[in-house]
């Protein structure tokens, strides 16, 4: 069986990048743009996460899904950038969150403003989830932590926005009344 | 008989924490229970709208500026350096011609158009379908919308320069597009002007909580927006 060539090669690798960066790049920017809240900034840090996973693109070892990978690349570009603030965060046990049943309408403009304030520990994971389609478990193997403890920083991350916004709703109403 | 039966305590956690991956047991008890089939679709409305709220406009050429990067094989320190180096000599030639602009580098005139530059996607992406959302943003800033003041198909709250927090609105009237920054601020300093930045027409004037600054490509569509925009709003006092 005749072999490829170098060039060949260097051709089909460079192929597969173009192809990952077109399918990737804007799920990446919406993701840094979540994360730092800077379009200039997360272009940036979009640009960094490919130029290093061009540099070790023989590392990649599931070629058939690089997200995991370039959104872990994406994370480390972030916190090197941002010195990564450390939190007085504890993970509750599921069975200690307090899970409120009622809902109130919401208002688009003040959700987007919301997970833009949500602290990192709770708006990673949640940005996984919305944005990047992962599980708890995979989340939890991306971030080095149990599933049980992602489990409690989503369910924190929905019940802040949820209960946020019903009390900005309650004090609008209150407002026109 | 298990020694935990699945209860709706169990539904609602398994939902927050996975709205939509919900295990065998939570699909077999939400079939069986009104108030967790109720909660259930309220929360799948609340991610349809995260899901809107999260997918902002993707920069265009986004890709080929990557490819294009990896290509030219500069790290992102290289291109600084490079950046630097222009930078430097820009600067050299701006401090004998650029003083007058240099003045007003902190001016909300200035702020406002750099904003608006640096947000091409406001003139192109549509945000609002609903016209109350402008009423209510209006009424939060301190103003009463008595009347359209255009046709506002952009609304989105923006780290304002040097200002905070503010409300980036978008609108189309008879002569063209407007915007119109909605800037809190208990700082009375803030002058009113009506000047002309980087081609864009701008007034900054105080109302409400705080000051407004709005821009238009030409000089008559700001004077008309601006009389439109205090005929049919009432500031409060």
């Amino acid at each position: 069986m005749a072999e490829i060539s170098e060039p060949m090669l260097a051709h089909l690798r460079h192929k597969h990048f173009e192809q990952v960066v077109r399918a990737y790049s804007g799920e990446l920017y919406r993701f840094a743009y979540w994360m730092c809240r800077d379009r200039f900034v997360a272009e940036d840090l979009v640009q960094e996460t490919f130029m290093r996973a061009w540099n070790k693109w023989d590392n990649l070892r599931d070629r058939d899904n690089p997200k995991p990978w370039l959104l872990t690349i994406l994370r480390n570009e972030h916190a090197r950038l941002y010195e990564r603030k450390q939190f007085d965060y504890v993970d509750e046990a599921p069975e200690d969150l307090d899970i409120a049943a009622d809902h109130q309408p919401i208002e688009l403009l003040e959700l987007e403003n919301l997970v833009g304030s949500l602290s990192l520990s709770l708006r990673e994971p949640f940005l996984l989830q919305t944005l990047g389609g992962f599980s708890c478990a995979e989340i939890a193997e991306q971030l080095g932590t149990t599933e049980g403890a992602i489990m409690v920083r989503l369910t924190r991350a929905r019940q802040t926005l949820r209960s946020t916004l019903e009390g900005a709703n309650s004090s609008q109403a209150r407002k026109s009344s | 008989m298990s020694a935990h039966s699945y209860h709706c305590l169990d539904f609602r956690r398994d939902k927050l924490a996975d709205p939509k991956r919900l295990s065998y047991a939570a699909q077999t008890h939400a079939s069986e229970c009104a108030l967790c089939q109720a909660f259930a679709r309220r929360i799948d409305n609340f991610e349809a709208q995260v899901a809107d709220a999260l997918s902002i406009p993707v920069p265009d050429g986004l890709a080929e500026r990557v490819i294009l990067r990896t290509q030219s094989g500069r790290s992102r320190w290289q291109l600084y350096a490079l950046a630097a180096s222009v930078l430097l000599a820009l600067a050299v030639t701006a401090h004998f011609t650029f003083d007058a602009l240099a003045a007003r580098q902190n001016d909300v005139a200035m702020v406002a158009v750099n904003h608006v530059l640096h947000e091409p996607e406001s003139f192109t992406t549509r945000l609002v379908e609903n016209p109350e959302q402008f009423k209510t943003v209006l009424a939060n800033f301190g103003g009463q919308l008595q009347a359209p003041i255009g046709a506002v198909r952009y609304i989105r709250l923006c780290p304002i320069e040097g200002h905070g927090t503010g409300w980036h609105i978008v609108y189309e009237t008879d002569r063209g597009m407007v915007t119109l920054l909605l800037i809190p601020a208990k700082d009375s300093k803030v002058q009113t002007e009506t000047v002309t930045v980087e081609g864009m027409n701008v007034m900054v004037k105080r109302a409400g909580d705080g000051f407004y600054a709005l821009i238009a490509n030409t000089m008559d569509g700001l004077k008309a927006a601006d009389e439109m925009l205090n005929k049919n709003v009432r500031w409060k006092t």
